[in-house]
């Protein structure tokens, strides 16, 4: 049962369109890291932590990418009435959701690890333990972030507009300008994960959450967040 | 006929009803979809008969379990649908949507909804469902092609793939073309002649009449009526029926019409033109050319005033 819902889903959200949208987005990162290359004398490492993770990738790439895919993991079930077609079924709610937030996550994942990896090879001169720190941090954000959009997608029809306001508004300007506000942010704790995993590098930025804190954080928010896409398939009218 | 009446006796009942909808009440805001509705349905074929917006769907929805009733409960084999996965091994549902999904073949389709019901042997079954619809020659076909007749039995195979006891088919026949509307009944028809229930909604009353052993009639979203369909047949022929006449002559044709044993009242309307009210329709339409050439006058138009449904069930309704 899993595994046909979910290549079914991979299959929903693999359309043309979309796969064009996340290519479009995720070689911006890339352009930005070929310019840094160019310009190499005018930044310094923190003003490319800056540019490139924290706001290129952390608030941006991969927000935008995994709401692209996740609201649309249910919101398309919803929208066409297909729907019914999966609720109707002796399947509990979770052997549902669980195949939906899979598939969401892989199809997002290539598109954003592939950006994130070319783009901190070419920004950070394919030094490894970079890429291996933005590389946890980006999975791990991917995770929280499709289920939070998962859910999203099952709550709103207008679930597309709803994230795009949370990305830019909070992700994007409150949390990034305004620190104090940082812990609710999941952005901050991708962030926490990159500086973690490499803090021979990191180590002197005390804004960074710590590694353990911003793992169980992340992990949490996935868990949470698809337990609450559970009980609203449970509760609500399906159309 | 009232709403109050609404328990179904069928040919073969057994003690258990297969469906049980108790007071039933469900509401948009201050909008009343549904409204105290009780009744229950035992195997055979019993069809749900409403005029577009009486609230048949959202009974529907509630039956299956799609949506929750405001007030009053619905229970399906003895256990509540709602939150209730596991009953779904023994239903079929057939949404009034042409939900499908278009990148599937409709024998990919199908064979989906039987691992979505753990069908143990999922080819097979799936044949057969497409067979039984009467698609094997286009179940390779993807279908985003097909047309809206071909999606409904594609539809149908992967509602009955799992062989359930009870279905549900909301507007089954729309988009049918003649043929397969016959095909269509023959085939729920044998389902119910193997002792399952089938439940099925139409606007149509003529639909209905050729396929369901009893009727539940719902306006409103109230019960109008429900039982043998013959009894609320034969409550229909009683109503008298409008027909409105224009002629050349419309006071010249009254008073032959009046004269008429089958004709209750004539009048006329504002427009000049006349209202036959009768209860034998048939008498009159047999009547009125020789009428009408005995008296000198020209008939310019002859149409019925009250052939729709939702005339019907006001009459059923007002009595």
């Amino acid at each position: 049962m899993f595994r046909s819902l979910y290549f079914i889903s991979i299959r929903q959200l693999t359309g043309r369109s979309r796969l064009l949208i996340m290519a479009a987005v995720a070689s911006v990162p890339i352009l930005l890291s070929v310019v840094a290359v160019l310009n190499q004398d005018e930044l310094n490492t923190a003003e490319l932590d800056d540019s490139l993770l924290a706001l290129m990738l952390g608030a941006a790439v991969l927000p935008i990418i995994t709401l692209t895919v996740a609201t649309a993991a249910l919101g398309n079930d919803l929208e066409d009435r297909t729907l019914s077609n999966l609720t109707l079924t002796p399947a509990s709610r979770w052997q549902l959701i669980m195949p939906k937030l899979a598939s969401a996550i892989t199809v997002a994942m290539p598109p954003i690890l592939g950006s994130a990896v070319i783009s901190t090879v070419l920004a950070y001169e394919g030094d490894t333990q970079v890429v291996v720190s933005v590389t946890t941090g980006v999975v791990l954000a991917t995770l929280a972030y499709s289920s939070v959009f998962l859910w999203l997608g099952l709550t709103t029809s207008r679930s597309l507009g709803y994230g795009l306001m949370y990305i830019f508004l909070w992700e994007f300007l409150f949390t990034g300008f305004v620190s104090g506000i940082r812990f609710l942010s999941i952005r901050a704790y991708m962030l926490g994960v990159i500086h973690g995993v490499d803090e021979d590098r990191f180590a002197d930025d005390t804004q960074i959450i710590s590694l353990p804190v911003s793992i169980i954080v992340l992990l949490a928010v996935t868990v949470v967040f698809t337990v609450l896409t559970v009980r609203r398939l449970r509760t609500m009218d399906v159309p | 006929m009232t709403a109050s009446a609404n328990r179904i006796a069928q040919p073969g009942a057994t003690a258990n009803p297969v469906i049980q909808v108790e007071s039933v009440s469900r509401w948009f805001g201050s909008v009343v979809s549904v409204s105290d509705v009780s009744f229950d349905v035992y195997p055979g074929i019993t069809g749900l008969l409403g005029p577009n917006g009486a609230g048949k769907t959202t009974l529907l929805r509630m039956i299956t379990g799609l949506a929750a009733p405001s007030e009053g409960a619905v229970r399906v084999f003895g256990e509540s649908t709602r939150n209730n996965p596991e009953l779904y091994a023994r239903i079929g549902v057939m949404s009034e949507h042409e939900a499908v999904y278009g990148f599937l073949t409709g024998r990919e389709f199908v064979e989906f909804a039987a691992k979505m019901r753990n069908v143990e042997n999922v080819k097979q079954a799936s044949a057969d469902a497409i067979e039984n619809v009467g698609l094997t020659f286009a179940a390779d076909r993807k279908m985003g092609g097909y047309s809206r007749g071909m999606k409904q039995r594609m539809r149908l195979a992967a509602t009955i793939v799992h062989n359930p006891d009870l279905l549900i088919l909301d507007e089954p026949l729309n988009g049918a073309d003649p043929r397969q509307r016959v095909h269509f009944q023959n085939l729920l028809r044998g389902l119910a002649a193997q002792g399952k229930t089938v439940f099925v909604s139409s606007h149509i009353l003529e639909e209905i009449e050729t396929l369901a052993d009893s009727v539940l009639l719902i306006v409103n979203g109230k019960l109008a009526a429900s039982g043998d369909y013959r009894a609320i047949r034969a409550a229909l022929n009683e109503r008298p029926y409008h027909v409105r006449i224009v002629c050349s002559e419309p006071r010249s044709l009254a008073s032959g019409l009046v004269g008429l044993e089958d004709v209750d009242a004539v009048n006329i309307d504002p427009d000049g033109a006349l209202i036959a009210q009768s209860r034998n329709v048939l008498s009159l339409q047999m009547a009125l050319p020789r009428l009408s050439q005995s008296a000198g006058v020209r008939l310019l138009r002859v149409e019925p005033l009250d052939d729709s449904l939702e005339s019907v069930f006001s009459y059923l309704v007002t009595g």
